[in-house]
């Protein structure tokens, strides 16, 4: 169904520098998504991910290649045209948050409805239920700086959704929250493409999160392949417990030639406080060389 | 967009204080260099300006007093008193020099005066008498001072010994000081008699100066007569290419720094901003917007840095006057209006370099950190 289609993605490439020192970034990868569909994008460091979802999103202009949001062809349009899209259609949420330090959790949410006229009362409204719905009633008139981590991470979620896009862009949403905030925005982002129908590219190191996906993509070398079939390496985080994949995780660390693997950098912290506590509870269940997660 | 500008601004207000004072203490500096160039401007004419004559009437060929030399014989002075609308006519005889007391050496206006003179003379005295018989002269209050003269000391006029007999006000400057001898003496000086070198002339009543300078010209042979008006525009041209040189110079090479400073710290501002920008962009705001955003804080800044210089300066001047008398200093509404419109031209400048980058960075810089 054509019409299902949120984003549509084709043969996307992107290079940076020229001659000897051009680096291809995004190597013809193609992509279309659904109404509702959650796709998560993983891939080592460097392999492309965020320009490829910059791409998607209006915010970097491919060497070639197209991308459609809702039929609208925005790799065709001039860069005038450009903010409407991202005001409108998408909803970007960033790994640092990057919330407008000035302005109150109210109004960081509110700021993108403002770019759209006419848009007022409603968005109002449904600002304050987004604030109720994330858990943010009491922060309402608070400062960016005053937030933990996940309040922060919850307003800009809000803010990604004040103007009610069908597509939303996720860049590592989790990568600074500790272990519990992060699986709380996972479920939040995972509700908001079941409930809402909003689409989500996600891209993300946190293996936890696949098993809400409907389909995980592999990015290595600026190409793009499904992974969903493939097989995991489980081991488990020795001090929250949690399932890491030993693949893609890239929080770990060598004690006693062995090496363990983390699910966020707050586990690690504790890890090298009291390595031993964490070996003795965790007996049994971590890291390489002897690994013994589950498959 | 707006509420996030001035929050934005208001956010630290620390840093806002050092953009501000950074700005104001840049204005400032032109502002006193401003206010020394218009106080120097016009002491440099204040002769010409304060004394009451209504057509000025000196040897054709001269159209003003600064650094001129103009001579005219005694009977064209005769000559003007019997033409019609002429109510008073007072001879000058005038020399620019150097006057020497002790060490202190002064490049002064040296006018020597047809006594009494009814109005040539000094046009405010601050002690002493205004009407110098021979052998006396009347100096300024601040040369006396900086010479550390008073009435009854000596001072030499080229080769000349003169007593001090008056302290004069306001014809005080570092270009060019105001010293009135007798007209006799200033003869003696320069070996010339029976002539003067401008004529003072006052209008009867119901005569243009206009129409008076056209009939000394028409009636008096090889004469040039100038409304007062005219005479005053002419030599504060002359002394503003001559005698304000340094004082230009110096104020053109202060406004650069200063231009350089409200720019660094305009430039600076909005590079703090550069992440903040780079996330509205990505969120979906114009280039427009970015640049109204840091035009309007470029401004906002620039103004009130304006504003605390020109009152920082207003109440200074008074006092610096009197620290240092030498240095006359004068704070004008038109000045500051222009260091005003200088100063935002300046800020937009600063400010649009920045957001020029922004406008043409990639959004996607607000994704920091990603992969």
């Amino acid at each position: 169904m054509k019409e299902n289609i949120v984003l549509q993605a084709d043969h996307l490439v992107k290079t940076f520098g020229t001659g000897h020192t051009e680096v291809r970034a995004v190597d013809d990868v193609s992509l279309t998504l659904k109404k509702g569909e959650l796709v998560l994008v993983m891939g080592p460091s460097g392999s492309g991910k965020t320009t490829m979802l910059s791409m998607l999103g209006g915010l970097l202009r491919p060497t070639s290649g197209r991308v459609l949001i809702g039929g609208t062809e925005i790799t065709a349009l001039g860069e005038s045209q450009l903010p409407r899209i991202r005001a409108r259609s998408v909803g970007f949420i960033f790994q640092a948050f990057n919330l407008l330090d000035a302005l109150t959790v109210e109004e960081n949410i509110l700021f993108p409805s403002r770019l759209i006229r006419g848009n007022f009362r409603q968005a109002s409204e449904r600002a304050a239920q987004l604030i109720e719905r994330l858990g943010l009633g009491h922060r309402r008139k608070a400062l960016p700086r005053t937030l933990s981590g996940g309040e922060k991470q919850r307003v800009a979620i809000a803010r990604a959704l004040i103007n009610a896009p069908p597509l939303i862009l996720a860049d590592e949403p989790t990568g600074n929250l500790d272990s519990v905030s992060g699986q709380e925005v996972m479920m939040i982002l995972h509700d908001i493409a079941r409930d809402e129908g909003r689409s989500i590219v996600l891209v993300t190191h946190d293996p936890r999160v696949e098993d809400v996906a409907d389909r995980i993509l592999w990015l290595e070398d600026g190409a793009l392949r499904d992974r969903k079939t493939e097989l995991h390496s489980w081991v488990r985080d020795p001090v929250c417990g949690m399932r890491v994949d030993e693949w893609t995780a890239e929080i770990t660390t060598t004690y006693e030639g062995l090496r363990y693997v983390f699910c966020a950098q707050r586990c690690l912290e504790r890890f090298e406080k009291e390595p031993l506590r964490y070996l003795h509870d965790a007996s049994g269940t971590m890291a390489s060389n002897g690994n013994t997660g589950e498959q | 967009m707006t509420r996030w500008m001035i929050k934005s601004l208001l956010l630290e207000p620390l840093m806002l204080m050092i953009a501000i004072t950074s700005g104001a203490s840049a204005f400032l500096l032109i502002i006193m260099f401003e206010g020394i160039f218009a106080g120097e401007s016009e002491k440099i004419v204040a002769y010409v300006r304060n004394v009451e004559a209504d057509v000025w009437v000196m040897q054709r060929g001269v159209s003003n007093m600064h650094m001129a030399t103009s001579y005219v014989a005694d009977w064209k002075v005769r000559q003007v008193r019997e033409l019609p609308g002429v109510a008073a006519v007072d001879p000058i005889l005038y020399l620019n020099t150097v006057v020497e007391a002790g060490e202190h050496r002064w490049f002064s206006y040296v006018v020597g005066l047809d006594v009494p003179s009814a109005y040539a003379g000094p046009w405010a005295m601050s002690i002493g008498r205004d009407q110098p018989a021979l052998g006396e002269v009347i100096v300024p209050e601040v040369f006396a001072r900086m010479a550390q003269l008073k009435i009854g000391s000596q001072l030499r006029i080229t080769d000349h010994e003169f007593i001090i007999v008056g302290l004069s006000r306001e014809t005080f400057s570092m270009a060019n000081s105001v010293i009135f001898i007798n007209k006799i003496d200033m003869e003696d000086i320069m070996s010339s008699f029976d002539i003067s070198s401008f004529m003072l002339v006052k209008t009867a009543n119901g005569v243009t100066p206009g129409d008076l300078a056209a009939t000394i010209e028409r009636e008096v042979d090889k004469v040039h007569a100038l409304t007062a008006e005219q005479f005053l525009k002419n030599d504060k041209k002359m002394a503003m290419q001559m005698g304000t040189d340094t004082i230009a110079l110096m104020t053109l090479i202060g406004g650069a720094l200063a231009i350089l400073l409200v720019a660094f710290t305009i430039y600076s501002q909005v590079a703090r901003q550069r992440c903040e920008l780079a996330v509205a962009k990505a969120l979906g705001v114009t280039n427009g917007a970015l640049y109204a955003s840091v035009v309007f804080q470029a401004i906002v800044i620039t103004l009130t840095s304006v504003i605390v210089a020109t009152l920082v300066a207003a109440l200074l001047m008074p006092v610096l006057s009197k620290l240092i008398p030498a240095v006359t200093m004068r704070l004008t509404m038109a000045s500051v209006t222009k260091i005003a419109a200088a100063g935002i031209f300046v800020a937009i400048a600063a400010s649009l370099m920045p957001a020029r980058q922004i406008a043409r960075l990639d959004p996607v810089s607000a994704f920091q950190g990603g992969g």
